[in-house]
């Protein structure tokens, strides 16, 4: 079992409450780490810009290790991309084959190549790579809640096994905040809800794009703090003896 | 005989059908020298102790001859039974029944850490729930040496927690899958149990995965592997459930060398009957909130919908 966390700040790193670090480190007493990144927004090239970042992203992993000979460090961190991966699971099987070895690990290298950078540079991830993204998470067998971070795209996805057999809750707060946790922060009273069971939340955190409107010959720039995931909802009716592995559909 | 490899295998043990046939599958697939730590847990429930007292006293019984709160707990007393089943049926491995007993003022001093855990949930029946989980995810109890009567405080090393979540679901072991079968038939049947297992991550295991992973654990559940649901969902109702065959058979059942069992989870009531396991076959369904007496322990009118103040 393990813990995991992620923030969102629009002025600043949004820190785990003492709270949720210590429910965290008793789900994951095996090892914890933090990372911390921050995203300027692309349509802005402006050198004042660079120095004031739009996002704040905080990653936090609790481990409990129970399979392997070796304590895998988390979150798992790409040097190349600088994707970010939180896994709370167990991938007993992937695409029906037993997985040995460290299922984080392999499970990030395969969201990787899913979501390696294409040839068109600074694009938003086309369907065709968030279809490859369900493909890795939907063939996948055993309980999880994972965090992952394609910082290639700059689109964050997380969610819950089918069977909702993890936990993860999030919180959108009127500040522009978000959390997605294993645990609530009991600090913060209000708007806490679980992640539903029910498919796959993709955030696009490049939503500073195109936000130009037009108003009566003026030109004002529109922050987006609504921060709606998509969602590709899994389809467990069409589970059959031959697919023991939940479908995805992509609407 | 001691065995002093670390126990890596416990197993959430209410001696119910469900729980019971993880433990004898178990049996097959772990070596012998391993043993594996049954964890029953049993709470001191004010308002069922005082209806106990009552009783008592309106016979005339003297006070030293009053039940210990945890007797009363129907858990503690199926678990004893299908302990016993299970070391008589396999032999050659230390099954450790460990007794958690939960003194009321336990359940309080841990009430707000649990009510804490459980959010965004927060009702009555939530919280009364998550109490058995998280007492038992402690692990920490006593066990009875079964050559020498002596009773020891133990806690689990136990990293692993087997659950039988999900049997109910699949196999129709509700008394309410019962009521929708004879109102409506396998049609209401179907519903009634479709419902109940697409609302099973949503209503219970995100609750249940925050209060027993607080303990360092890992909860897992067999009956919700992939494979097993995608099997059994294929499967007609009538082959998984039985409550047809229950009216009006039960002669003709005693007769052949039939098992005569309850209604609902035929399926799993045979497998038991066929790995030598004929008692608990026979097992009534109990939900964890009343087998292990933490619903309404403060009094009999709160409903299990209140919101926990």
């Amino acid at each position: 079992m393990c813990g995991i966390f992620f923030s969102l700040g629009q002025h600043g790193y949004l820190d785990a409450s003492n709270a949720v670090l210590e429910c965290l480190e008793r789900r994951g007493p095996d090892h914890i780490g933090l990372l911390r990144r921050v995203i300027v927004g692309a349509a802005s090239r402006r050198v004042e810009d660079i120095a004031h970042p739009s996002k704040y992203l905080t990653f936090i992993s609790a481990v409990l290790c129970l399979r392997g000979s070796a304590v895998v460090s988390q979150p798992l961190v790409d040097e190349l991309s600088g994707s970010v991966f939180c896994w709370n699971g167990e991938a007993w099987r992937v695409d029906d084959k037993s997985v040995h070895g460290n299922d984080a690990e392999l499970l990030f290298r395969m969201l990787l190549q899913a979501t390696r950078r294409s040839s068109r540079e600074d694009q938003p991830a086309n369907a065709e790579e968030i279809n490859s993204v369900c493909g890795v998470i939907g063939s996948l067998s055993g309980p999880y809640a994972f965090i992952f971070y394609d910082a290639v795209h700059q689109q964050l996805f997380y969610g819950r096994d089918a069977l909702g057999r993890r936990s993860l809750v999030t919180r959108k707060g009127s500040d522009g905040t978000l959390i997605i946790s294993s645990v609530c922060d009991d600090s913060i009273h209000e708007d806490w809800r679980e992640v539903e069971a029910d498919g796959l939340y993709i955030l696009n955190m490049r939503n500073d794009i195109n936000i130009t409107k037009v108003i009566s010959g003026n030109t004002s720039e529109i922050e987006d703090v609504s921060f709606v995931p998509s969602h590709i909802p899994w389809s467990t009716r069409n589970l059959s003896a031959k697919m023991p592995c939940v479908l995805v559909s992509l609407p | 005989m001691s065995h002093k490899r670390p126990v890596t295998t416990s197993i959430l043990f209410s001696g119910g059908l469900d729980c019971t046939i993880l433990a004898r599958l178990v049996h097959d697939l772990l070596p012998k020298g391993q043993s594996v730590d049954l964890l029953n847990v049993a709470f001191e429930n004010p308002r069922v102790v005082a209806a106990a007292a009552s009783i008592s006293k309106s016979s005339l019984q003297s006070d030293t001859a009053r039940p210990s709160p945890y007797s009363l707990c129907p858990d503690r007393n199926s678990g004893f039974s299908s302990h016993e089943e299970l070391c008589r049926v396999c032999p050659g491995r230390i099954w450790r029944f460990v007794c958690i007993d939960i003194p009321y003022t336990e359940t309080l001093n841990h009430r707000a850490q649990v009510k804490s855990l459980i959010s965004p949930h927060n009702t009555e029946m939530d919280i009364s729930i998550a109490y058995a989980l998280y007492f038992a995810a402690r692990g920490s109890g006593t066990v009875c040496d079964q050559a020498t009567g002596e009773v020891a405080p133990y806690t689990t090393s136990a990293r692993v927690l087997l659950s039988g979540l999900g049997a109910d679901e699949l196999f129709g072991g509700y008394t309410r899958h019962a009521t929708a079968f004879s109102r409506k038939g396998h049609p209401g049947l179907l519903d009634e149990l479709e419902l109940d297992f697409y609302r099973l991550g949503k209503r219970n295991l995100g609750r249940d995965d925050r209060v027993i992973s607080h303990w360092g654990k890992e909860a897992r559940y067999p009956y919700l592997d992939e494979s097993l649901v995608s099997w059994a969902l294929t499967r007609p109702v009538w082959e998984k459930c039985g409550f047809e065959d229950f009216t009006g058979s039960v002669e003709a059942c005693s007769g052949s060398g039939l098992p005569t069992l309850e209604p609902g989870k035929k399926l799993l009531r045979l497998l038991a009957w066929k790995l030598g396991m004929t008692r608990v076959a026979a097992e009534k369904k109990r939900a964890i909130q009343f087998g292990a007496r933490t619903a309404k322990m403060e009094g009999g009118k709160t409903k299990g919908t209140a919101l926990i103040d």
